[in-house]
């Protein structure tokens, strides 16, 4: 039996398949999966300092603990852990937008997500007009054991922050903001969220 | 290479064929996550009037939004008539101020123009829109924007396929009316255009010129 010998121009096709198909499989080893590709665009908060999003400019401007905090308009809350209160404003540069995703990642790595209503854990931010500041707050219940270094992240969809820009602020809980929170006696008051200047 | 490249021939021709093939056949995402999502299709203008031609059709539903829409004026206020025409105050946000929109529409009465939104754009391109709960006041202020609180003609009925139609006891809406409509901006925007739409795309852009202007 005789073996049919490919030609030249044969040999070469078949060599520029092999190559595509290695280079495809290249491709798909290294490109991200669709987890990683679809992240948000993290960008790193201080806190005071203001952070430019997509959908608006973000400032934390406070951070504050304790056992047991009193909502101005809400039951109280207590906790045997501690219930940390982060104040921030957010002004928006597209219409309808506000901060509705919240997720503290503690020092231990792990996540707490931040419900909207009702939640022990909640964000509260209403939506201002484009270019007006909304005084927001996110409350956090936490081990006071994983809060020293923890950060929050803060995004303007709740139900996806893939693909979006969110800050990550870090909180800058240090061990002794944590003793004098603990030692606190009487319910720390949260103001509620407003649009500024507004009742 | 010469010979190669005359007995690939119909290939490379039909190669490019192909590229564009794909890439178009991979295009939907742009109209699911784009097109369709922002106002990118403009209304014809001319002399000042928008002719506002869309339709909607939900797969069960479907009915026409027509209209003739011009920009009478476009004004800051600090207070707002009640229905008794005292001047009720406004309060808006720090650092905001309220203006007041005034359009023409011209529509065929049977014409649904319902449910429509507005906002002001700034010469930047930033859209602030028309929204009741931004500020405060006992004054009188609209419930529609695009239509006559008491005659805003027909209605669709929510999940039914039956053709909208007027509510029992509203007469027609007239084939010529104006509206009002207040948006919430920060201090110092000068407003350079008032956009209108129903369901994007589609959307309505009347200029702020001298003669509507009265910031």
């Amino acid at each position: 039996m005789k073996w049919p010998v490919p030609r030249r121009a044969q040999l070469g096709t078949g060599a520029l398949v092999v190559a595509a198909l290695s280079l495809g499989q290249v491709l798909v080893e290294h490109l991200p999966s669709s987890d990683r590709a679809g992240r948000p665009f993290e960008n790193e908060v201080a806190i005071g300092k203001t952070v430019s999003l997509r959908t608006g400019d973000l400032k934390v401007t406070d951070v504050d603990g304790a056992r047991s905090v009193q909502p101005q308009r809400g039951a109280r809350l207590m906790s045997p852990g501690l219930i940390v209160v982060v104040r921030f404003d957010f002004t928006p540069k597209v219409p309808e937008t506000s901060i509705t995703y919240g997720e503290l990642r503690d020092a231990d790595g792990r996540t707490t997500s931040l419900g909207l209503f009702g939640a022990r854990s909640a964000i509260s931010c209403p939506t201002p007009p484009v270019g007006i500041t909304s005084h927001c707050t996110a409350l956090v219940e936490a081990d006071p054991r994983t809060l020293a270094g923890a950060r929050l992240t803060l995004g303007p969809s709740a139900i996806d922050p893939r693909f979006d820009d969110v800050a990550v602020a870090d909180l800058g809980i240090s061990t002794r903001d944590l003793t004098a929170w603990k030692s606190r006696t009487t319910p720390l008051d949260v103001a509620s969220s407003t649009v500024a200047g507004m009742p | 290479m010469r010979a190669w490249l005359r007995s690939n021939r119909t290939a490379l021709l039909l190669l490019p064929v192909a590229v564009i093939t794909a890439v178009l056949a991979s295009s939907s995402r742009i109209d699911d996550y784009w097109w369709s999502k922002g106002l990118h299709d403009r209304a014809d203008v001319t002399s000042g009037v928008a002719h506002f031609k869309d339709e909607y059709d939900d797969g069960y539903l479907t009915y026409p939004i027509a209209a003739d829409i011009s920009l009478t004026s476009v004004e800051p206020v600090t207070t707002i008539q009640s229905s008794l025409g005292t001047p009720e105050p406004v309060t808006v946000p720090e650092g905001g101020m309220l203006w007041r929109v005034r359009l023409a529409f011209e529509a065929d009465p049977d014409v649904v123009l319902w449910g429509c939104r507005l906002a002001i754009v700034d010469s930047e391109g930033t859209r602030y829109d028309a929204e009741p709960r931004q500020f405060q006041t006992l004054g009188a202020t609209p419930i529609h924007t695009c239509v006559p609180d008491d005659t805003p003609g027909p209605q669709p009925k929510t999940g039914s396929t039956a053709k909208p139609q007027l509510a029992p006891g509203e007469g027609p809406r007239p084939p010529a009316y104006d509206t009002v409509a207040y948006v919430v901006t920060p201090e110092g925007v000068k407003p350079e255009s008032v956009r209108v739409w129903w369901l994007p795309p589609k959307y309505a852009e009347l200029k702020v010129d001298d003669a509507t202007s009265r910031g």
